[in-house]
């Protein structure tokens, strides 16, 4: 029974993804009808995870499918906030369809097994079954990016980030091999034993492979020097697609950076020094991006470099006897919220055809929309890092255990970063709070989004309160 | 660190191993021939006539890794389906005749070229830097054993093969036909 409880998740996501396309052959269930379904069974997914939450740390199946899933405390909470995303993003999807065409009865689906390929990659522990759930993932993504052929900015999304995804699947693909050269075995659990009797450094192979394998996870994680691409595919994905791959797909790819890390102390000591000119590197590059953008969703692009960036920090002081992943995993449920929140409120105040996507398009929102701009206030003030929001929490986690692992240096180079990231957040809210409007704001009346919007606002503060033991 | 193994040591000419090595010297030259042409050919249908070549000569080194079954279906996927697939979507697209570039950068020539010669160096130090040790048990290729080991020790991924299958499937779909609007 304990096995079944484990993959219960999967199993709820894929069925539901399935479901739903058969739902859809109905006459009677048409956009609103499958919407609600794609949005409650988000919900039923994240509450079989939260109840198999005390299941324990232990391989499925490991008769039958010869522990090629292992799930632990990690990879459930992982789990918990990839499902939320799920949720929240299938309710900005909501919104945005009814003032957007092109809707397509399978979007709903795909986010569903996008959802389930992202639960087997934080479960993953072998590399083929990494490979092949990373490919679910990203290929109901690549197909939420493109869904929408006519337009030129999708279809330049989807070959830019299929070209470069192929690529980086390619880099694992050669570094899987390279590790079974050294390893003789893809299975995490024995590279752990081999690593242990022959050493990390003096088997070549291994170092080869682990340094593929890491550049395709860096690619996936957006981080320098692969961050080129987020900017255009994230600026050309619909609203809420964006939301979803900046959150959920960034959860998934960071739990498993955390995984395979995990595998020896002896290959994350390795990688530490590498990881540390990446984190610097990475947060500021997002910044330097960031800060020239007058485009809202490119801006939250590259402030996503940014927020990556600081996981890295959090994957550098990782150390692998103490692991819980509890610093990186609250960062991750805090960026996750405010960026999901600024989503959803843009997702209906975006209006007809993504017409209001600039900073100027935002002048004087609170005059018009008080409620809107607050919220959105709260999330950029939580991205920013400002107490007592769950972004400032998820800072300080991350940069005391950066000083608790001795890398002063890097702590206070996040901090710098930090605050360099107030300009292009603090822009936003000037802009609404102290500008008179020229825009009426009109949207089409609805109701989940915004709801949806408050809850993530009220939740920002919510998880600030839960304390996290590094 | 190994010595590379000198040239005394190789095998007479007009030996079976020698004709072996041959044989294998040729793939070789089939690959990289077919990769040249697929990477420096100015129009599509030649570089896809490349891949052809490129992909009948990596089957021909499935062969000497022992594994005859894969170099079967290298060249009945990889050379039959897909590039078959490939010239069907050229000749639907109609590309046109000339190659438009944007305008070239300065450094990106260069820079490529520094970051190849990386990887190369890199892949040539590991290659002669590691013990190459023979597994002790070492596969026959057949596809019996393929078949036993995909239903037992991978049946996960065997399994999981199949999502993968249907969201490529639903994806082709929603992509090429604009999906089901509801």
């Amino acid at each position: 029974m304990q096995d079944l409880m484990a993959i219960l998740p999967l199993v709820a996501t894929g069925a539901g993804a399935i479901l739903l396309m058969l739902a859809a052959a109905f006459e009677s269930f048409r956009k609103e009808g499958i919407s609600i379904m794609g949005i409650g069974l988000f919900a039923f997914a994240f509450f079989v995870q939260l109840a198999v939450a005390n299941s324990g740390s232990f391989a499925p199946y490991s008769g039958v499918l010869n522990g090629m899933l292992a799930t632990s405390t990690f990879t459930k909470v992982a789990g918990l906030i990839i499902l939320a995303c799920g949720f929240f993003s299938a309710i900005a999807a909501q919104a945005y369809f009814t003032q957007n065409k092109g809707f397509v009865l399978e979007f709903y689906c795909l986010m569903l097994f996008a959802a389930c390929g992202m639960l087997l990659l934080t479960m993953a522990a072998e590399l083929i079954t990494l490979f092949i759930a990373l490919e679910i993932m990203s290929l109901a993504i690549y197909a939420l990016v493109g869904y929408d052929r006519k337009s030129v900015r999708r279809s330049e999304a989807v070959l830019k980030y299929l070209m470069l995804g192929a690529f980086a699947g390619a880099f694992y693909i050669m570094g899987t091999v390279f590790i079974y050269a050294g390893a003789k075995s893809t299975s995490f659990r024995v590279i752990t034993d081999v690593i242990a009797t022959t050493g990390f450094l003096s088997n070549p192979p291994l170092v080869g492979g682990a340094f593929l394998i890491l550049f395709a996870f860096l690619f996936k994680a957006a981080a320098f020097p692969f961050h080129a691409w987020v900017v255009d595919v994230y600026d050309g994905a619909p609203l809420p697609v964006t939301g979803f791959m900046a959150t959920a797909v960034k959860t998934a790819v960071f739990a498993v950076l955390a995984n395979f890390l995990m595998i020896s102390s002896d290959l994350q000591a390795a990688w530490v020094d590498y990881l540390f000119y990446i984190a610097v590197f990475t947060m500021f590059a997002g910044n330097l991006i960031a800060i020239a953008q007058n485009n809202l969703k490119r801006m939250l692009a590259a402030s996503g470099i940014v927020h990556s960036g600081y996981l890295i920090i959090a994957l550098v002081a990782i150390q692998a006897k103490t692991f819980t992943g509890g610093a990186m995993l609250f960062y991750l449920a805090a960026y996750a919220l405010a960026t999901l929140g600024i989503f959803a409120a843009l997702s209906y105040l975006a209006g007809e055809e993504e017409r209001r996507v600039s900073f100027d398009d935002f002048k004087g929102l609170a005059r018009v929309r008080p409620y809107s701009a607050a919220c959105i206030s709260i999330f950029l003030l939580s991205m920013a890092g400002i107490p007592p929001t769950a972004g400032f929490m998820g800072k300080f986690y991350i940069i005391a255990s950066a000083f608790q692992a001795g890398h002063v240096s890097l702590a206070i180079l996040g901090i710098v970063s930090s605050i360099l990231s107030m300009w292009y957040y603090l822009r936003l809210i000037v802009l609404m709070y102290f500008r008179e409007p020229e825009d009426r704001f009109e949207v089409a009346e609805m109701t989940l989004a915004p709801l949806g919007t408050i809850i993530l606002a009220i939740c920002v503060f919510a998880i600030s309160f839960y304390p996290v033991v590094l | 660190m190994n010595s590379p193994a000198s040239f005394m040591d190789a095998p007479a000419l007009f030996s079976a191993d020698g004709l072996l090595g041959i044989i294998f010297l040729i793939m070789i030259a089939v690959t990289l021939t077919g990769g040249f042409i697929a990477a420096t050919a100015e129009r599509l249908v030649r570089a896809l006539a490349g891949i052809v070549i490129c992909f009948t000569g990596v089957a021909g080194f499935y062969y000497f890794l022992n594994s005859p079954f894969m170099a079967m279906m290298q060249i009945l996927i990889y050379v039959g389906a897909i590039c078959i697939t490939i010239s069907f979507a050229i000749m639907l697209a109609a590309p046109e005749r000339t190659r438009k570039t944007g305008p070239a950068n300065l450094l990106s020539g260069p820079l490529g070229f520094i970051i190849a010669a990386l990887v190369f160096g890199g892949m040539c130090a590991l290659a002669l830097r590691t013990q190459w040790e023979p597994f002790a048990k070492s596969a026959t290729g057949t596809v019996r054993e393929i078949g036993i080991e995909l239903l037992t020790n991978h049946s996960m991924v065997f399994e999981l093969i199949s999502l993968v299958l249907l969201i490529a499937i639903i994806g082709a779909i929603v992509i090429a036909r604009g999906g089901r609007t509801g």
